[in-house]
């Protein structure tokens, strides 16, 4: 188990270190430049652009810029903003929270309704199985955008259960204000999870053992907890990570049809202004992220099946 | 008053407007619907034979509820303990005012940093920083400071802060983006304890515009010193005069601003204790912030938010008549070497546009046709207003597709390639793009539209490079007062910002020089239309729509402007309880 641990560690470190160099080099490449955001409309004089480029180190060549990101971010500063000249942790670290929270609430949706959904499937066939079948079909054809609209018109607008954009202040007020998009977020993951519970339930229910045990006689529960349930969680358990780790790309697209407060709307912001440090930060989160919920969904495999705990299987 | 025209080679360049593009980045909604009414542009701009009357019936446009001698809404009352307002698309880059000049800037900072002089609803002057200022010649303003005006930390403002801060236009280090006004200004000098005195080097009328607009915020020079490149970060901070300080901003979503306890003038001091500026690009999310009321109101609405506000029951929109804001669009020309480079296929194109059509499908009938850049909105309360209107009205027409033929083909120009760039991220530009395509297709061009992502987008206007690809791309222009002079200077003079394809014509720079130069309004006017005559003749720009002005408000509050002032002057003290 340690060995596993460390090796993921390993991996997520040699994952960011790589990313951090494609996103960077990326942001070089595409055409314009963060001055010019700060300019505006205006066509700056020679002099006037030189001495902002100079401020912000942009006319440095790109592997030095990059070694003095890197030594930075090493000693825990992840430097400032070119556009507002914040440190990029106060910026990203005030909409994190709300993200995080957003992310994990839609997460609980899914695993509820997503495992409840594909248990009841594979449990009670015929119609029961026939209505879920049905829903999921339907739900993962909503992508977060369309199930926001949708939301907002009925809830927000009709209804006025929720409110339709941004959060307010405190913390009932912003559980409240991310019901809807953690429910527009969790609309298709749902499907997709209690399509996968159904089929991987369905596959242990009508395996050799199972139905031998069934009929020897043991409870259906004993059975259903030690031989159904155990063995069906490894694909499912892979797909919870896979999910949450897309949750985290989506909430860019939910967060700004919400006005939610989070790091969705500054990763838009940022890209398009082309500010390094802010980027690299959001997308090296995203990327941390990523990994982390994958090396976690490992990590939860090898606990339900023992003969996953050495390292080498898994990586 | 000097009369004599300009050297050759020394044009005239007045006043440079902040006629700022809209830099794209703010109307991008992540669900862009194409409305089915393009759909009927499309095929109107498609068929030579619907031109004019045809296209209008497309769609019922709303019509204004406010009529243009309807400055603001009702003046608040009551004090509020908060108010709620949309920020526009993006949070302010800075709290700098001379940082950068675009709409989310302008529409908060002039509440907390004052200019020299206030400018009102209605676009007037008046005394602010300055409670009084005269012209003794045509090369000196005098300005005469009010003495009780004080900044937000006590200390006094003095003379030599507000020489300090409008100086900082003029210092290349400071890369102000209202530093194009000041090309004409040779000196600004603290003349006395309570007077700054602003030099010209040509004859000048016209810049005092310049001092009531947020380029002449005047700022603590201590302070400023001090805090030097980080003036203005949101970590840092500024300090002025204004009714409201900065109580909060966190970079990306909300601006908090407080009332300043300070503040020296009790006739002008803000209504709501604090005010709370909200970030929202998504014009769908902005629409439903505003129905929900967890906004109370917003300026500068997108076409396709006004179907659901119209409807609204918490608050009303506003939806200003033909000529109610100096917002123009525009198909900016970039090169005279490409296929527009001759005059006639750039006539034979701004003959054969709908633009009734676009004004009324693509902009659901919240935009006017536009027929020449410096349209209604910039003399419809100007005294010189008749003869504005006249030489418009001789302007005014109605498509002419089979004519438009006639004259590329005279030009020799049929089937010649034009490539035209707009931001893909703004839905309203993409379809303007397609309009403009299918016109230029139906009079024998080539036409070749290009979306670029907003990035790309903006580099036009600042990079001589990014723009040598394409003959022309589109442009939201605007300008913080309505003065016609200012706005042709910024394009159709050799110096001005937005000249990007090198257009000159003496007859139009001995005219906008002598409009710079001449106190009369109406004199003014004259020299104005001279200029306007050519450049409407050469088109280095075509004009295609003007937008009216739209505003949200919600029923728990009032005294928002009905005009674009709100780019300018401190328009948050009027708003308060009904």
């Amino acid at each position: 188990m340690g060995r596993l641990l460390l090796h993921r560690l390993g991996g997520l470190v040699t994952t960011l270190l790589l990313s951090s160099v494609v996103i960077f080099g990326s942001l070089y490449l595409a055409p314009g430049s963060p001055e010019n955001v700060l300019f505006g409309s205006r066509a700056p004089s020679a002099a006037a652009r030189a001495a902002v480029r100079h401020q912000l180190h942009l006319d440095q060549p790109l592997p030095v810029r990059y070694w003095d990101w890197l030594t930075g971010a090493l000693h825990g500063d992840l430097g400032h903003s070119m556009v507002t000249g914040q440190s990029v942790a106060s910026r990203v670290g005030s909409g994190l929270g709300t993200t995080l929270l957003l992310v994990a609430m839609s997460m609980v949706l899914v695993i509820v309704f997503g495992l409840g959904l594909g248990a009841v499937a594979a449990l009670r066939p015929g119609r029961v199985d026939a209505a879920a079948n049905a829903l999921t079909s339907v739900s993962v054809t909503i992508p977060p955008f369309v199930a926001s609209t949708l939301l907002i018109s009925v809830f927000a607008v009709r209804l006025g259960w929720f409110p339709a954009s941004g959060t307010g202040t405190g913390f009932a007020d912003l559980l409240r204000g991310l019901v809807l998009p953690a429910c527009a977020l969790a609309v298709v993951s749902c499907g997709f999870l209690a399509r996968i519970t159904r089929n991987s339930l369905r596959e242990q229910l009508e395996r050799e053992h199972v139905q031998t045990a069934l009929v020897r006689g043991l409870p259906r529960w004993v059975v259903l907890r030690d031989h159904v349930f155990r063995n069906a969680m490894p694909p499912v358990v892979t797909a919870i990570g896979l999910l949450t780790s897309g949750l985290f790309a989506s909430t860019l697209v939910v967060e700004s049809a919400f006005a939610v407060p989070g790091i969705g709307q500054l990763t838009i912001q940022s890209v398009a202004q082309k500010d390094f440090p802010v980027v690299q930060a959001v997308a090296l989160l995203l990327v941390a992220a990523f990994v982390i919920c994958n090396a976690l969904s490992d990590l939860a495999q090898a606990l339900i099946d023992p003969r996953l705990r050495t390292a080498g299987r898994t990586a | 008053m000097q009369t004599t025209g300009p050297t050759p080679g020394t044009p005239s360049s007045g006043d440079r407007p902040r006629a700022g593009r809209r830099p794209a980045p703010g109307r991008r909604p992540f669900r862009t619907v194409l409305p089915l009414a393009t759909a009927a542009v499309l095929a109107c701009a498609a068929l030579s034979g619907c031109a004019g009357s045809g296209a209008g019936a497309a769609k019922a446009a709303p019509t204004s509820n406010f009529a243009l001698s309807q400055i603001t809404t009702p003046p608040g009352k009551g004090a509020l303990s908060t108010l709620t307002w949309s920020g526009d698309y993006r949070a302010p880059y800075s709290e700098d005012p001379v940082k950068t000049a675009d709409y989310p800037e302008e529409t908060i900072l002039g509440n907390v940093c004052e200019s020299v002089l206030r400018t009102g609803p209605d676009y007037s002057l008046n005394p602010g920083i300055a409670k009084a200022w005269h012209q003794p010649d045509a090369r000196h303003i005098v300005l005469d400071l009010d003495p009780r005006a004080v900044f937000s930390d006590g200390h006094p403002v003095t003379a030599e802060d507000v020489a300090y801060s409008l100086n900082r236009n003029l210092d290349p280090a400071v890369a102000s983006n209202y530093a194009d006004s000041y090309n004409d200004v040779g000196s600004i000098t603290a003349t006395g304890a309570e007077q700054v005195t602003i030099s010209f080097t040509k004859d000048d009328y016209v810049f005092v515009r310049a001092l009531g607009i947020l380029g002449a915020a005047v700022v603590e020079k201590s302070f400023a010193v001090k805090a030097g490149q980080n003036f203005g970060s949101a970590g840092t901070g500024v300090v002025c005069s204004g009714p409201y300080t900065v109580a909060s901003f966190d970079g990306t979503n909300t601006m908090v601003l407080k009332r300043n306890p300070r503040y020296w003038d009790p006739t002008r001091a803000g209504k709501a204790e604090t005010i709370t500026f909200s970030f929202l690009s998504d014009p769908a999310a902005l629409a439903n912030a505003l129905t929900s009321g967890s906004l109370q109101g917003a300026f500068d609405l997108a076409p396709s938010t006004v179907g659901q506000l119209s409807k609204a029951s918490d608050g009303k929109l506003y939806v200003g008549a033909e000529g109610s804001t100096t917002q123009n669009i525009d198909l900016i020309v970039s090169s005279f070497a490409g296929g527009l480079a001759d005059a006639r296929v750039r006539q034979a194109l701004s003959m054969a546009i709908d633009r009734d059509g676009i004004a009324k499908t693509l902009y659901s009938g919240t935009a006017d046709p536009l027929y020449a850049v410096a349209g209604p909105g910039f003399w419809e309360n100007s005294p010189a207003k008749a003869q504005y209107q006249a030489a418009y009205q001789q302007l005014v027409r109605k498509p002419d597709i089979g004519a438009a033929g006639a004259l590329v083909k005279a030009a020799g120009a049929t089937g010649r390639a034009v490539t035209l760039a707009y931001a893909a991220g703004t839905p309203s530009q993409a379809q303007l793009a397609q309009v403009l395509q299918q016109t230029g297709d139906s009079i024998g061009l080539k036409m070749k539209i290009v979306g670029l992502p907003d990035q790309q987008y903006g580099s036009l206007f600042t990079d001589p490079k990014a723009r040598a690809g394409y003959d022309s791309f589109l442009t939201i222009n605007y300008l913080e007062y309505p003065e016609a002079a200012s706005m042709y200077a910024s394009y159709a003079v050799k110096t001005g910002t937005q000249n990007f394809n090198g257009y000159t014509d003496p007859g139009v720079e001995a005219a906008l020089l002598k409009a710079q130069g001449t106190p009369d309004v109406n004199l003014r006017a004259g020299y104005v239309l001279q200029a306007q005559a050519i450049i409407n003749r050469d088109l280095p720009w075509i004009p295609i729509v003007q937008p009216r002005a739209l505003l949200f408000q919600n029923k728990a509050v009032t005294g928002a402007p009905l005009t674009f002032s709100y780019v300018a002057g401190p328009w948050t003290t009027a708003i308060g309880a009904p």
